[in-house]
Order: C-alpha cells, then structure tokens, then sequence
C-alpha cells in the first residue's frame, strides 16, 4: 500500500458518498421478495426488465394513483404505457420509465431475419429468397444479391434504377445506407422474389457503439458458454451449422441484430460451448486499440506503433498483425478514397489451442479467397511473432 | 475460486446490506447513475433469480457487480453523463470539484481499467476477487490496475510515491 493507494481510496469514498441513489437496500429487498410470489404462481419476467422495476412501476402506479385520487379528483390523465412494455403489462407512467432498462434489440419486423458480417449473402432462385422474405441489415453494411437461378433476374425499386443480375451472379449494395437509407425497402423481381430489405440504424442497435475489448465485446466474453452469453445478453443467441469448416466451430450471433458480432464457439453448438473468438466486421466499430474495418495499411500501421494501442502487452502474442497480398475485394468497396483498404475485420479471442491460452485483441485479419475461414479445422488462425 | 450455492435470502440480504454503496460502485464504473440504478437492480433481479433456480456463485457480490457492468455496457450508447448529476447528494464545493475530478478522471480511463480501478479502490476488493469476479488472470488485473492507477495519478496531479 503507497501514499497514493490511500489517497485514491479516501478520494473513491469521499466521491461515492455524494453518489446518492432514488432507492434504498431495503426496498430493494423488499421488491425482491415480493417476487418470491410471482415466481410461485409461474409468471415469467419479461427478458427486457427488471422485476424491481416492474415491482416498483406497479407501487408507483398505486401510489401515484392514490394521490392522483386524492389530490386531482376528475383528472382526466390516464397512465401511459412505455414502448418497452409487452402487451398486458400494467400501465406505468413515465415516472417509471427511469427503472426500465433501455437496452433493447432494434425494432425490426417480426420474422425479418437479421444478416451478419461485412457482406451478408441474399440468395435468390426458383424456390424463392433465402435467408427469409424480409432481411435486415445494418447501416454501414453491404448486402449481396446472389442469383443462384438459371435464369437473368430483374430488380426494380433501387434508387439506382433496375438492375440485371445474370445466373450465378452478384452485385453489391454497399454500404447500405447510402444506397437505400434507413427503413423497409421493398423491390419488384422478376423472374424470382426479391425479399424486402430492413435497414437498422446505427442509432437503434445497443450494439453498433460498443467497442471490441481485449476479452470480449459488450456482454459477451471470451470462455462463456453459449448458456452464459444467452444469459448476459438476456436472450436468445443464434447458433450457425455451417459457420465454418471445422467440425467443431460455430457461429453465435444475435438473431435480431444486425449489428451483432460473431461470436465463434468451439464445441458441439449445444448451450456449453465456449466462445473462443469474437469478429467484428462492420465499419465504425472500433477496437480498444482504436483500428476499424476499412483502415488502410498505414493507418493500422500508425496505430500498432503507437505505445498506447498495446493493451493487450502482458498477453504473449498481442497485438499480432498480419495480412497476406490477396484480399477480399468486398471490403475495398468501403474505402472513401479509392484506397486500397487493408482492414476486412477485426477481432478478439484466444488461440485455439486450450481454454487457458490468453486472450488478445486488435489481431488484424485480412479475408483471402483461399482461406476465408480457416478457423476451428487447423492451425492456429495468426502467427505469432 | 469455488462455486458454492446462496440461497434468494442471502440475495436480499446482499441487497439490503449493499445495494447503495454497490449502485455508487457502478455509478463511477460507466458514469450515470440512472443507468447505474437500472443494472444494479436488474443483476440483484437476476441473482436473485439464479439463487431461486439453485444457481452458484463464486462471489455473489462480485457475480452482482459484474452483471451489472456488463448490462450497463450494454445499454450504453456513448451518452456519457456529467458527474455530479441533479440526483447527488449536496456537498461543500471544495469536495464537490474533488468528486468530480475523480469521476471525470475515472470517466477518462479505458472500461476494464475503470472497472477494475472502482472494485479496487471504492470496493476495496483484493485483486483475486477481482479477478474471479471479472474471470480474468490476476495478472490482466494488475495490469490494468497499474495503468489505471497512473492514469489517475496524472490526471489528479498526484505524486505515484513510493510503496510503504
């Protein structure tokens, strides 16, 4: 213990006492055990709020019901219903909207199914689109139309105009927002059916401004199983088959996110397989040593120097960057300038090789056509030098 | 550090003991109190949930802050809030700028070393507590505690001294 030990702890006490919180332990206690009674009778909490706050909304109804009885006889103002609540809950008013969580997944279409990744696929052929009739993706993102038909497909309703797209063919709608703009997009096709496509600000994703950490990315963190990930998160996760080559490897993502990582797991896919890796791919989301998808070579390079990216020093192998001569031209599209962009994605993660090697971030990748997934089926993914 | 089982009583036990002083840890951790409020409240919530359904913890107050840090991570959309908000407590002004220093050195500092730095110094918990509860090494702890610490001591114009 120093001097200056002392003199931060005082100071940590000194700040926390003029930290004063609306509510005290015992009635937080209290809400608690009035839940004991809930959970009896088999009532399911709401993924999205506490049971405090909903135990405190439906005493704040009372009690502001009682006053408002008491005081303003006739008053015409009836509680109001938050945009977080599900249906049936009790009307709250908005003084108890300060005790609702605000972190919500994004708005988008019941069965719209979210894509992921720098450059998410949209198939369409004789059968029909897939992944779904309506896609959602994010902002900053690209979407890839692949015909896989046999025959010449037609699309009409991009601000462009129409568009051909031969048999085993692709094009580009990238980035995203520029091309369409936030909101639903509906096309005309023919000979095969184009799915709408749901543009996710970036302003409506909990996701989209967290910064990748050296163990982890917001909730998600290196070595929790898919269960514990599920449980931080607050709900569902969706667990890819076919991710990537490896008989072991999987990809986990937020189903209802564009803006989620990829969370890749090693295991069976089942609710105990650990995350060991987590990609970030759209550009704007930065890294905790400041590197974003899109960056040239030189500006990773001004940044892998510089003494404070290397946070992850004490991790044997941190900080490792490499990248081969072949790149993936999809992300080459996303350079302002015309440059040669170095930056495919970014992420964190542990080598592959046991659940006790450490984690490490800012490991640059650059997605090569000859191996654009060699994770989980062999060697380690980076050099270490 | 073992798992052992904690029944919802000695949740509410936590909560009454510790909610505040653990809410005020939170609040220096990512900055808002409302926020703070909102995620000590869901972690107590899902403690108590945990406990309920036979869960274990390795720490249940450290299981609470982590929950907790991790939610308000997770709501957080970069809206940093002013230290020293409507909702704190008044104090003399001499005492009042110090807090605020602290916090906006705090604010300043990367998340895991914010973190770390709060359950260090205001929890006062020891660096192997910290690391169960953050399930990392000690020594991703110490590191961080380093940095943070003198980060700190620039900010506040604090001499680093020498160990006692």
């Amino acid at each position: 213990m120093t001097d200056l030990d002392e003199r931060l702890s005082r100071r940590f006490r000194e700040a926390g006492d003029m930290i004063d919180p609306q509510l005290s332990g015992d009635e937080v206690a209290r809400s608690l055990g009035s839940r004991a009674l809930q959970t009896s009778s088999g009532v399911e909490r709401s993924k999205h709020r506490t049971l405090v706050g909903a135990g405190l909304a439906v005493f704040v109804v009372v009690v502001i019901g009682v006053l408002a009885l008491a005081l303003l006889p006739g008053d015409p103002h009836e509680p109001l219903t938050t945009p977080n609540d599900p249906p049936g809950t009790t009307p709250s008013t908005e003084a108890t909207t300060d005790f609702v969580p605000t972190g919500v997944t994004p708005r988008i279409p019941e069965g719209c199914v979210a894509l992921h990744g720098s450059d998410p696929w949209i198939t369409i052929h004789e059968n029909g689109p897939n992944p779904g009739l309506c896609v959602a993706i994010a902002a900053d993102g690209t979407a890839l139309i692949f015909n896989k038909g046999h025959d010449t497909v037609t699309i009409d309703g991009l601000p462009a105009g129409a568009i051909s797209i031969g048999s085993d063919d692709w094009r580009w709608i990238v980035p995203a927002v520029d091309h369409l703009g936030p909101g639903v997009h509906r096309f005309t096709s023919s000979p095969y059916v184009m799915p709408e496509i749901w543009v996710v600000p970036r302003s409506e994703s909990p996701l989209a401004t967290l910064p990748l950490e050296i163990e982890g990315f917001g909730p998600f963190r290196l070595g929790m199983t898919i269960q514990e990930a599920q449980a931080a998160w607050g709900g569902e996760l969706t667990v890819a088959e076919s991710f990537a080559p490896g008989p072991r490897c999987w990809g986990a993502s937020v189903p209802d996110d564009p803006y989620s990582p990829i969370l890749i797991v090693e295991g069976d896919g089942g609710p105990q397989s650990r995350i060991e890796q987590i990609w970030v791919e759209l550009p704007g989301q930065p890294s905790v040593g400041g590197i974003e998808v899109g960056m040239t070579e030189d500006e990773v390079r001004a940044r892998a120097m510089d003494a404070g990216y290397n946070l992850a020093q004490w991790a044997e192998g941190g900080n490792v960057l490499e990248w081969t001569d072949e790149g993936q031209a999809g992300i080459e599209l996303t350079a302002p300038d015309g440059q040669r962009v170095l930056v495919a994605a970014f992420l964190t993660g542990t080598e592959l090789s046991g659940p006790d090697a450490p984690p490490a971030s800012d490991r640059v990748r650059r997605l090569t056509v000859s191996s654009p997934n060699a994770f989980c089926s062999g060697p380690a993914p980076f050099s270490r030098s | 550090m073992n798992h052992v089982g904690v029944g919802s009583d000695e949740v509410e036990a936590l909560a009454r003991t510790e909610y505040e002083r653990l809410v005020r840890a939170v609040t220096m951790a990512c900055g808002s109190l409302t926020l703070a409020e909102d995620a000590v409240q869901e972690a107590f919530a899902r403690a108590w949930r945990r406990a309920d359904e036979g869960g274990t913890f390795s720490h249940l107050a450290g299981w609470v802050v982590t929950v907790a840090l991790n939610q308000t991570r997770r709501v957080h959309r970069g809206d940093s809030s002013v230290p020293g908000g409507p909702s704190e407590r008044h104090s003399p002004n001499s005492d009042r700028t110090e807090a605020i220093a602290l916090r906006t050195a705090v604010a300043a500092l990367p998340t895991r070393q914010r973190e770390v730095i709060v359950m260090h110094y205001f929890l006062d918990w020891s660096i192997s507590m910290i690391a169960a509860s953050l399930d990392v090494s000690e020594g991703n702890v110490k590191n961080a505690l380093f940095r943070g610490r003198r980060s700190l001591a620039a900010q506040l114009s604090l001499d680093e001294g020498a160990p006692r």
